[in-house]
Order: structure tokens, then C-alpha cells, then sequence
């Protein structure tokens, strides 16, 4: 099944970067990605993706 | 340096749009890349500049992502001494990412990039060494084997005709003894002649060059004699061959037995009663083991119970004790008891099959002080044809030419450069044998040399600082339903704290929609009821008024239960520490963010870097410098790759699946890695005085030096040379 990287907004696969908010799994391009989105994840799922983190 | 070029590599792992930065980031910093192309649909990065291929495979490694690659082994025909010109053509050639060369066995191991050449190419660009490639099918053992045969046939007939040639020659049958010279030259000499064409060939000089002059100047000038009349020393060549012949032959036996570690094999009982060899027991056979025997297979306890002595895994021969349900390994021995095994793995896939093949392909190349050795051995030779040439010309003053040559032939037959080539790689693996024995297995030569640098010592906690044996305490329990659904969905998990909460498993329960978070803990349904498990932090974005506790389960997004973890601290690690504290920055890297973690850190007085992801963990790694990390050799896979040395936990089960450059059992044997490369570093030492001591004495006496009081005549000279490459060999052995 395919998701979007909440933090980059790009189509993944259930990758292992991942992580569990709110009881909902959300699945990652890489671990840059999910380690932005656990500093803000209310931030990342109110205003929706921001783009690659640099 | 290598000069400006594109490479197109393969990269394995991107799945997204941040891996490409991440690997064009990685390999835009090594040194030399001036720009690089990383295409996420094809998986292809096109490096250009003038750099290293291993140091970009390198860093995409250290990146988290892999370069495909493959491996090739060929065995060539080269002299010790040659190592270094062959190490640096091949490394000169597009395609290649490391090479290694075992002086040893003459085998060199080269890996490939596949996209951009192939075995076919490598095998043509080293064309010269007549390359053949060793695979499963023909192992390097039967070319070493082959080989020695090839020598000793040239010894056998190289001996009988010597002593006709010498027969005749003391009975003044000079053409008789010219006539059987023939076969001593032309056949026992032949790969003498035949390497020193090849050296020629490639523009060098080596041992074989050495060889071929000395005895082939000495001929030809008998049979320019013979004819013209004037003295002939067919004995001397024919004898100097021969005693060649007798030391390398010598030489090749015993590097041939001391090189290649066999699987030992041992006799299984089985419970029939039928004695079989180890090989011929199956997976699933029941092995009986007694007293005083050796375990035969891998395998687990079915009945029985005993102490047994796994010094083969741990270095620590005080016998452990094992019952019903523990696995043990091939090779260690049963001190006291009675066991009935299950066996679970044989031959080259048990645990002492692996150790073997693991000790055989440790590489013993790369070490810097060889490098020195390498380059002197290639200058060694010219220099010596140029003394032989003086010796000549300075004698022909005083002597009559015939003797004057001798001299010079003396010279170049008593030089020895493989004793320079042979110096680091035979004590590289005299100490890696060695310290195979004690439980360290040494994968990687180099990092015996690398551990005198380290500056920073870094350790994992769970399974190397403790025990890995992690017990869990229930601090609070809402209710036993909910327990047992956490622990229901914490059995599918291989985490050792969620194996430890599944232990309070009472109940079957059916877990549908399992999901594990590595690091951070897993979700499953049990009757309907969502269930996490996990870390505070976790639990803490997905539950409702959670309570304190390391690990806390919650149903349907209610905490019903928490956890505290405790864990042993291993035998000897504290005082281990207080002795590292001493000489290196020491600091624990953990995944664990419990209060243990912190208790830990109190305990021994060093810094705790606790709750860090695997890239977290690997990140620490690369921001301090010339850094040691010990850490479980499949979870820290990626701390250890990004290390200077990096050490991995033996686990007792799948040695090449580890990361780490030595494998070692207990953060205790880290001594013995110390000692070891002390050691090998004396080693390496003793064995390049003693080359180069040898070679002083003997070239200055063969060059007439102590002439008349002392002559040594080219034959002996031979002899003392050829006999002097076996000393090398034994001294690295035999050294107590």
C-alpha cells in the first residue's frame, strides 16, 4: 500500500522508516524524515507537508 | 593519486528523493569528487573527479545505503615481492574497489564494480601473473596443493640429476656433466626462468630474476668454457637450483599447512549408537555427547545436562553450564556431564565451519608498515644486480675472471627479497590465527594496526555492556486480560525487553495486524482491541494519562500496564572501564532510554548517550574522532561500519553476517585485541631486522667480502637464501 511522507509529501511504500502518532501508523521516506516530523508532528499534520528537510 | 575520471556505481536502498541527497551529500565530500549524478530511478550515481572508488563505496555505506558489488578470486603466479606493483595496477584500473593480495597464498581477492568491469577484464589486465579464478569448484587449497606437488617433482629430479652433474664433474667429465645439467636447468629450474621472462615482461626484477641469473650466468659461462676450454661450475648451478629448490619447497609446505585452517572434524555419536563423521550427521539427528568429548554439531540441548568449556566462542575456559533447551556449539568441549543434542547446523555452516572460513579469508594486507617493506622489496632487487655487477668488476682486478664471477653469482644468489615481501603478511597471520584461539576472530588485518589509534572508545549497552539478558519488572498492572494481550503482541517481537514481557504470557491470544517501530515499540489487534507496546515517548503520542515506567502497554489507548527494565552488568566490565577511562574518552551509546540506562552510566562513571536511533547512534560515532565501537554485530550494524575499528558482539551464531572488523565475545577480550596488536607490531618488527639483517651479513660475505678466510660459494649462498625464507615463515609461527 502506498502512503505520503507527511514531512516530504512523496508517495513511500511501507518503508521501515516509520512511526505510530495518535494510534495511526505514518510511514517515511527516510529517517531525516520521520526524525522531523517527531520533533513537530501536530506542526507536520495541521499545515501538511513543508518539503524536504535540508 | 588516480587520475580524472567517471565511474557509474549501482547504489542499493534509495526509495526516495532525501536518499539522493544523502548519497550525493556523502560522496560529493570525499576527497577528490568534483560532481556527482545520483539517478533514484535507476539506482545510478556517476561519480567524476579524480578519487578513490572504495573511499565513495565507503561513504555510501556509511550513509546507510550499500554499492553493488562482487567479488572475484584469482590465484596468480607472483613472488611475495611482487605485491606491491600488482596492488598498484589493479587499484590504477577503472571498476575496481579494493583489492587484496595474501603474499601468503598467492591469492588475490579483487572487488568490482559490475557496471563498470568484469572478471574477464580483470583477468586480462593481469594477464602477466597467468590468473586463474579460484572458486567453489577449484578452491585456492588445491592450487597451493598443486603447486607444492609441481616444486617437490623439481626438487626429486633436480636432486638426482645434481648428483650425476657433481659425479662427473669431480671426475673431469665435463661434457657428461654439462649433459645432465640440462634437466636441472631446463626443468627443475624452469619456473625460475620462466618468472624472471615474466618480470621482464612487466618491466621489474624479483627473486626468480635473482635466481635465474645467478644460476644461468654461471652456466652459460661453463658452457662457453667448456668449448673454449677453462673452468666449469655445472656443479654450482646445477646445486644452486637444487638447494633453492630445498628451501622453497620447504618454505611452500609449510605456509601451505599454516595458511589454510581446515574444518576440524570430529566423530559424532548418534543416539542409534553409530559413530559418523561430523559431516555425515544431518539437521534434525539427535548427537550424544560425554565427558571429556568435543561437541561435534551446533545444535540445542534435548536432554541432559552438563558443564561445557565454549573457550572457542568466549576465550574464558571456565566451563558454563547447559540443560534442556540452551544451544551450544561445535567445537566446544563437554568438561563434565551427559548432552543429547538436536542438531541444528553442520560442517561449514556450524559455528566452528564458520570460524575457519572467517580466520582463511582475513585479509593481512594494507598494513602501514609493510607499505615501507613493499616499496624497499622493490627496489631491493635492482640494487642487488647493480652489487653483483660492482662485485664483479672489483674482483675481476685481482682475480682470475672465472672466480670473479663466481663471486658475483655468489651475490645474487645469496639475496633474499622474499623475505622482505613475506615479513608483515605472515606475522598479520600468525596473530590472527593466534588470537582465533583465545575468541577474537580477526576479519580484517588492518584494524590490528588501527587499534593503536584509537582515541574514543564507544560501547553499546544491551548485550555487550550487560548481559543482553534483560529481566523486566511489572510496576503496575490494570488489569491481567490487558497484560496478557501485551504480552501476546510483544512474542512477535525479537526485541530482547519485548522477549522478556513475553515471558508473563499465560494465554494463547491470536495478534492480527502486527506493526513494529524499530526503537521505539509495536501495535497490534488482539480480539478487536488495539494494543501498543513500547517506549514512554512512544506510548506517549498514542495513550491517554500515561504512568511512569520504562516500557508501557496500552489497550484501545489506555495504559493497562508498565514496565521497569533491569539488566546485568557483565563480569569484569566495570573493571575493564576504570582501565580504559584511563587512556581513552569512554561513553555508552544506548537505544534504551530507561532509568537502567542512567544506573548504568552511574555505575561506571562514564557518559550515557541513552534513547538514540541506530543513525543516531552512528552519527555519535562520526562526530568524535578515531573511534572504537563495540556494539551487537546485526542491531549496531550501522555504528559499527561508521567507526574507525568497529567491533562486534559473537553472538555464537552467523560470524560472516556481522559488521564489525573483529568479532569478539565479551568486551573483556578487548585486552587480548590489545595485546594482540602489540604483539603483531614486535612481530612485524622482528621479521623486517631479521630480512634485513640477513641479508647484510650474507650479501657482503657471497660478494667475497672475507675473502680468502671466509668464501661462500653460490650454491650455499642459494641454500643460506632459500633457507632463510623458511626461517621467516617459522619464526612468525614458532614465536612464543
Amino acid at each position: 500500500m502506498e502512503h505520503t511522507d507527511p514531512v516530504c509529501g512523496m508517495r513511500v511504500g511501507e518503508t521501515e522508516h516509520r512511526t505510530l502518532y495518535k494510534g495511526k501508523v505514518y510511514y517515511f521516506c527516510s529517517a531525516k524524515c520521520k526524525e522531523e516530523f517527531q520533533k513537530d508532528p501536530e506542526g507536520y499534520l495541521k499545515s501538511g507537508p513543508r518539503g524536504m528537510p535540508s | 593519486m588516480s587520475s580524472e575520471k567517471t565511474e557509474k556505481l549501482k547504489v542499493v536502498g534509495m526509495h526516495c528523493a532525501t536518499c539522493v541527497n544523502s548519497v550525493s551529500r556523502a560522496i560529493s565530500k570525499v576527497e577528490g569528487v568534483e560532481g556527482v549524478t545520483v539517478n533514484l530511478a535507476t539506482g545510478f550515481a556517476e561519480v567524476r573527479g579524480s578519487f578513490k572508488l572504495n573511499e565513495v563505496v565507503e561513504a555510501v555505506r556509511k550513509a546507510g545505503y550499500d554499492v553493488e558489488t562482487r567479488e572475484i578470486k584469482l590465484y596468480l603466479r607472483a613472488n611475495p615481492e611482487n605485491a606491491q606493483k600488482i596492488m598498484s595496477e589493479i587499484k590504477e584500473t577503472p571498476g575496481i574497489v579494493s583489492a587484496e593480495f595474501n603474499p601468503s597464498s598467492n591469492v588475490i581477492r579483487i572487488r568490482i564494480n559490475p557496471t563498470v568491469t568484469d572478471q574477464k577484464s580483470v583477468v586480462e589486465k593481469l594477464k602477466d601473473y597467468s590468473p586463474t579464478v579460484v572458486d567453489e569448484k577449484k578452491k585456492e587449497t588445491s592450487f597451493v596443493r598443486r603447486e607444492l606437488d609441481s616444486m617437490l617433482y623439481s626438487l626429486i629430479s633436480g636432486a638426482v640429476f645434481t648428483s650425476f652433474v657433481l659425479y662427473f664433474q669431480y671426475h673431469g667429465s665435463y661434457f657428461l656433466s654439462f649433459l645432465f645439467s640440462i634437466p636441472v636447468i631446463a626443468y627443475s629450474g624452469r619456473r625460475y626462468y620462466a618468472g624472471a621472462l615474466r618480470a621482464l615482461k612487466n618491466r621489474t626484477a624479483d627473486m626468480d630474476t635473482l635466481v635465474a641469473l645467478s644460476s644461468g650466468t654461471a652456466w652459460a659461462y661453463s658452457v662457453y668454457n667448456l668449448f673454449r676450454g677453462g673452468q666449469v661450475f655445472f656443479d654450482a648451478a646445477s646445486l644452486l637450483i637444487t638447494f633453492v629448490l630445498v628451501g622453497k619447497t620447504l618454505d611452500a609446505y609449510l605456509r601451505y599447512r599454516i595458511s589454510f585452517v581446515h574444518i576440524p572434524r570430529y566423530t559424532a555419536r548418534l543416539e542409534s549408537g553409530k559413530s559418523v563423521d561430523s559431516d555425515a550427521v544431518k539437521v534434525g539427528d539427535k548427537v550424544i555427547v560425554k565427558s571429556g568429548e568435543v561437541i561435534p554439531v551446533d545444535g540445542v540441548v534435548e536432554d541432559g545436562s552438563a558443564e561445557v568449556d565454549e573457550s572457542i566462542i568466549s576465550g574464558e575456559s571456565l566451563p558454563v553450564s547447559k540443560r534442556a533447551g540452551d544451544p551450544v556449539v561445535s567445537g566446544s568441549t563437554v568438561a563434565r556431564g551427559y548432552l543429547k543434542i538436536y542438531t541444528t547446523r553442520t560442517g561449514e555452516r556450524s559455528y566452528i565451519g564458520q570460524l575457519v572460513k572467517a580466520v582463511n579469508e582475513a585479509s593481512t594486507t594494507s598494513i602501514g608498515l609493510k607499505r615501507t617493506a613493499d616499496r624497499a622489496a622493490a627496489y631491493f632487487t635492482p640494487t642487488i644486480m647493480v652489487i653483483a655487477a660492482l662485485t664483479f668488476l672489483l674482483w675481476r682486478f685481482f682475480v682470475p675472471a672465472g672466480l670473479a664471477l663466481l663471486f658475483a653469482v655468489a651475490v645474487l644468489a645469496a639475496a633474499c627479497p622474499c623475505a622482505l615481501g613475506l615479513a608483515t603478511p605472515l606475522a598479520v597471520l600468525a596473530e590472527i590465527r593466534e588470537l582465533s584461539r583465545k575468541g577474537v576472530i580477526v576479519r580484517h588485518g588492518s584494524a590490528l594496526e588501527k587499534v593503536n589509534e584509537v582515541k574514543t572508545i564507544v560501547f553499546d549497552k544491551t548485550g555487550t555492556i550487560t548481559t543482553g539478558d534483560v529481566k523486566v519488572e511489572a510496576v503496575r498492572v490494570e488489569s491481567e486480560e490487558g497484560l496478557q494481550m501485551v504480552a501476546a503482541v510483544e512474542s512477535l517481537s525479537s526485541h530482547p525487553v519485548a522477549r522478556a514481557i513475553s515471558r508473563l504470557k499465560k494465554d494463547e491470544l491470536k495478534v492480527t495486524d502486527f506493526n513494529e517501530f524499530p526503537g521505539e515499540g509495536v501495535m497490534g489487534t488482539v480480539n478487536g482491541h488495539t494494543v501498543i507496546v513500547g517506549k514512554r515517548e512512544f506510548i506517549r503520542n498514542n495513550c491517554e494519562n500515561v504512568p511512569e515506567g520504562d516500557v508501557i502497554g496500552c489497550v484501545d489507548f489506555r495504559p493497562v500496564a508498565s514496565f521497569r527494565i533491569k539488566d546485568e552488568i557483565r563480569d569484569g566490565v566495570k573493571e575493564m572501564i576504570e582501565e580504559l577511562k584511563k587512556g581513552y574518552i569512554v561513553v555508552i551509546a544506548t537505544g534504551d532510554s530507561s532509568e537502567f540506562a542512567d544506573e548504568v552510566g552511574k555505575e561506571l562513571g562514564v557518559k550515557v548517550h541513552k534513547g538514540l536511533t541506530p543513525e543516531q547512534k552512528a552519527e555519535l560515532v562520526k562526530s568524535m574522532e578515531k573511534v572504537m565501537f563495540i556494539g551487537d554485530g546485526v542491531n549496531d550494524a550501522l555504528a559499527i561500519r561508521s567507526a574507525f575499528v568497529g567491533i562486534s558482539m559473537n553472538s555464537g551464531s552467523e560470524i560472516s553476517k556481522q559488521a564489525g572488523d573483529v568479532v569478539i565475545s565479551a568486551p573483556t577480550a578487548l585486552r587480548v585485541l590489545w595485546e594482540g596488536s602489540r604483539k603483531l607490531e614486535r612481530r612485524i618488527k622482528e621479521n623486517l631486522v631479521w630480512a634485513f639483517g640477513y641479508n647484510s651479513v650474507f650479501i657482503p660475505l657471497a660478494a667475497g667480502a672475507l675473502y680468502p678466510v671466509v668464501y661462500l660459494a653460490p650454491q650455499f649462498a642459494a641454500l643460506a637464501m632459500s633457507m632463510n625464507s623458511v626461517t621467516v615463515t617459522l619464526w612468525s609461527f614458532l614465536r612464543p
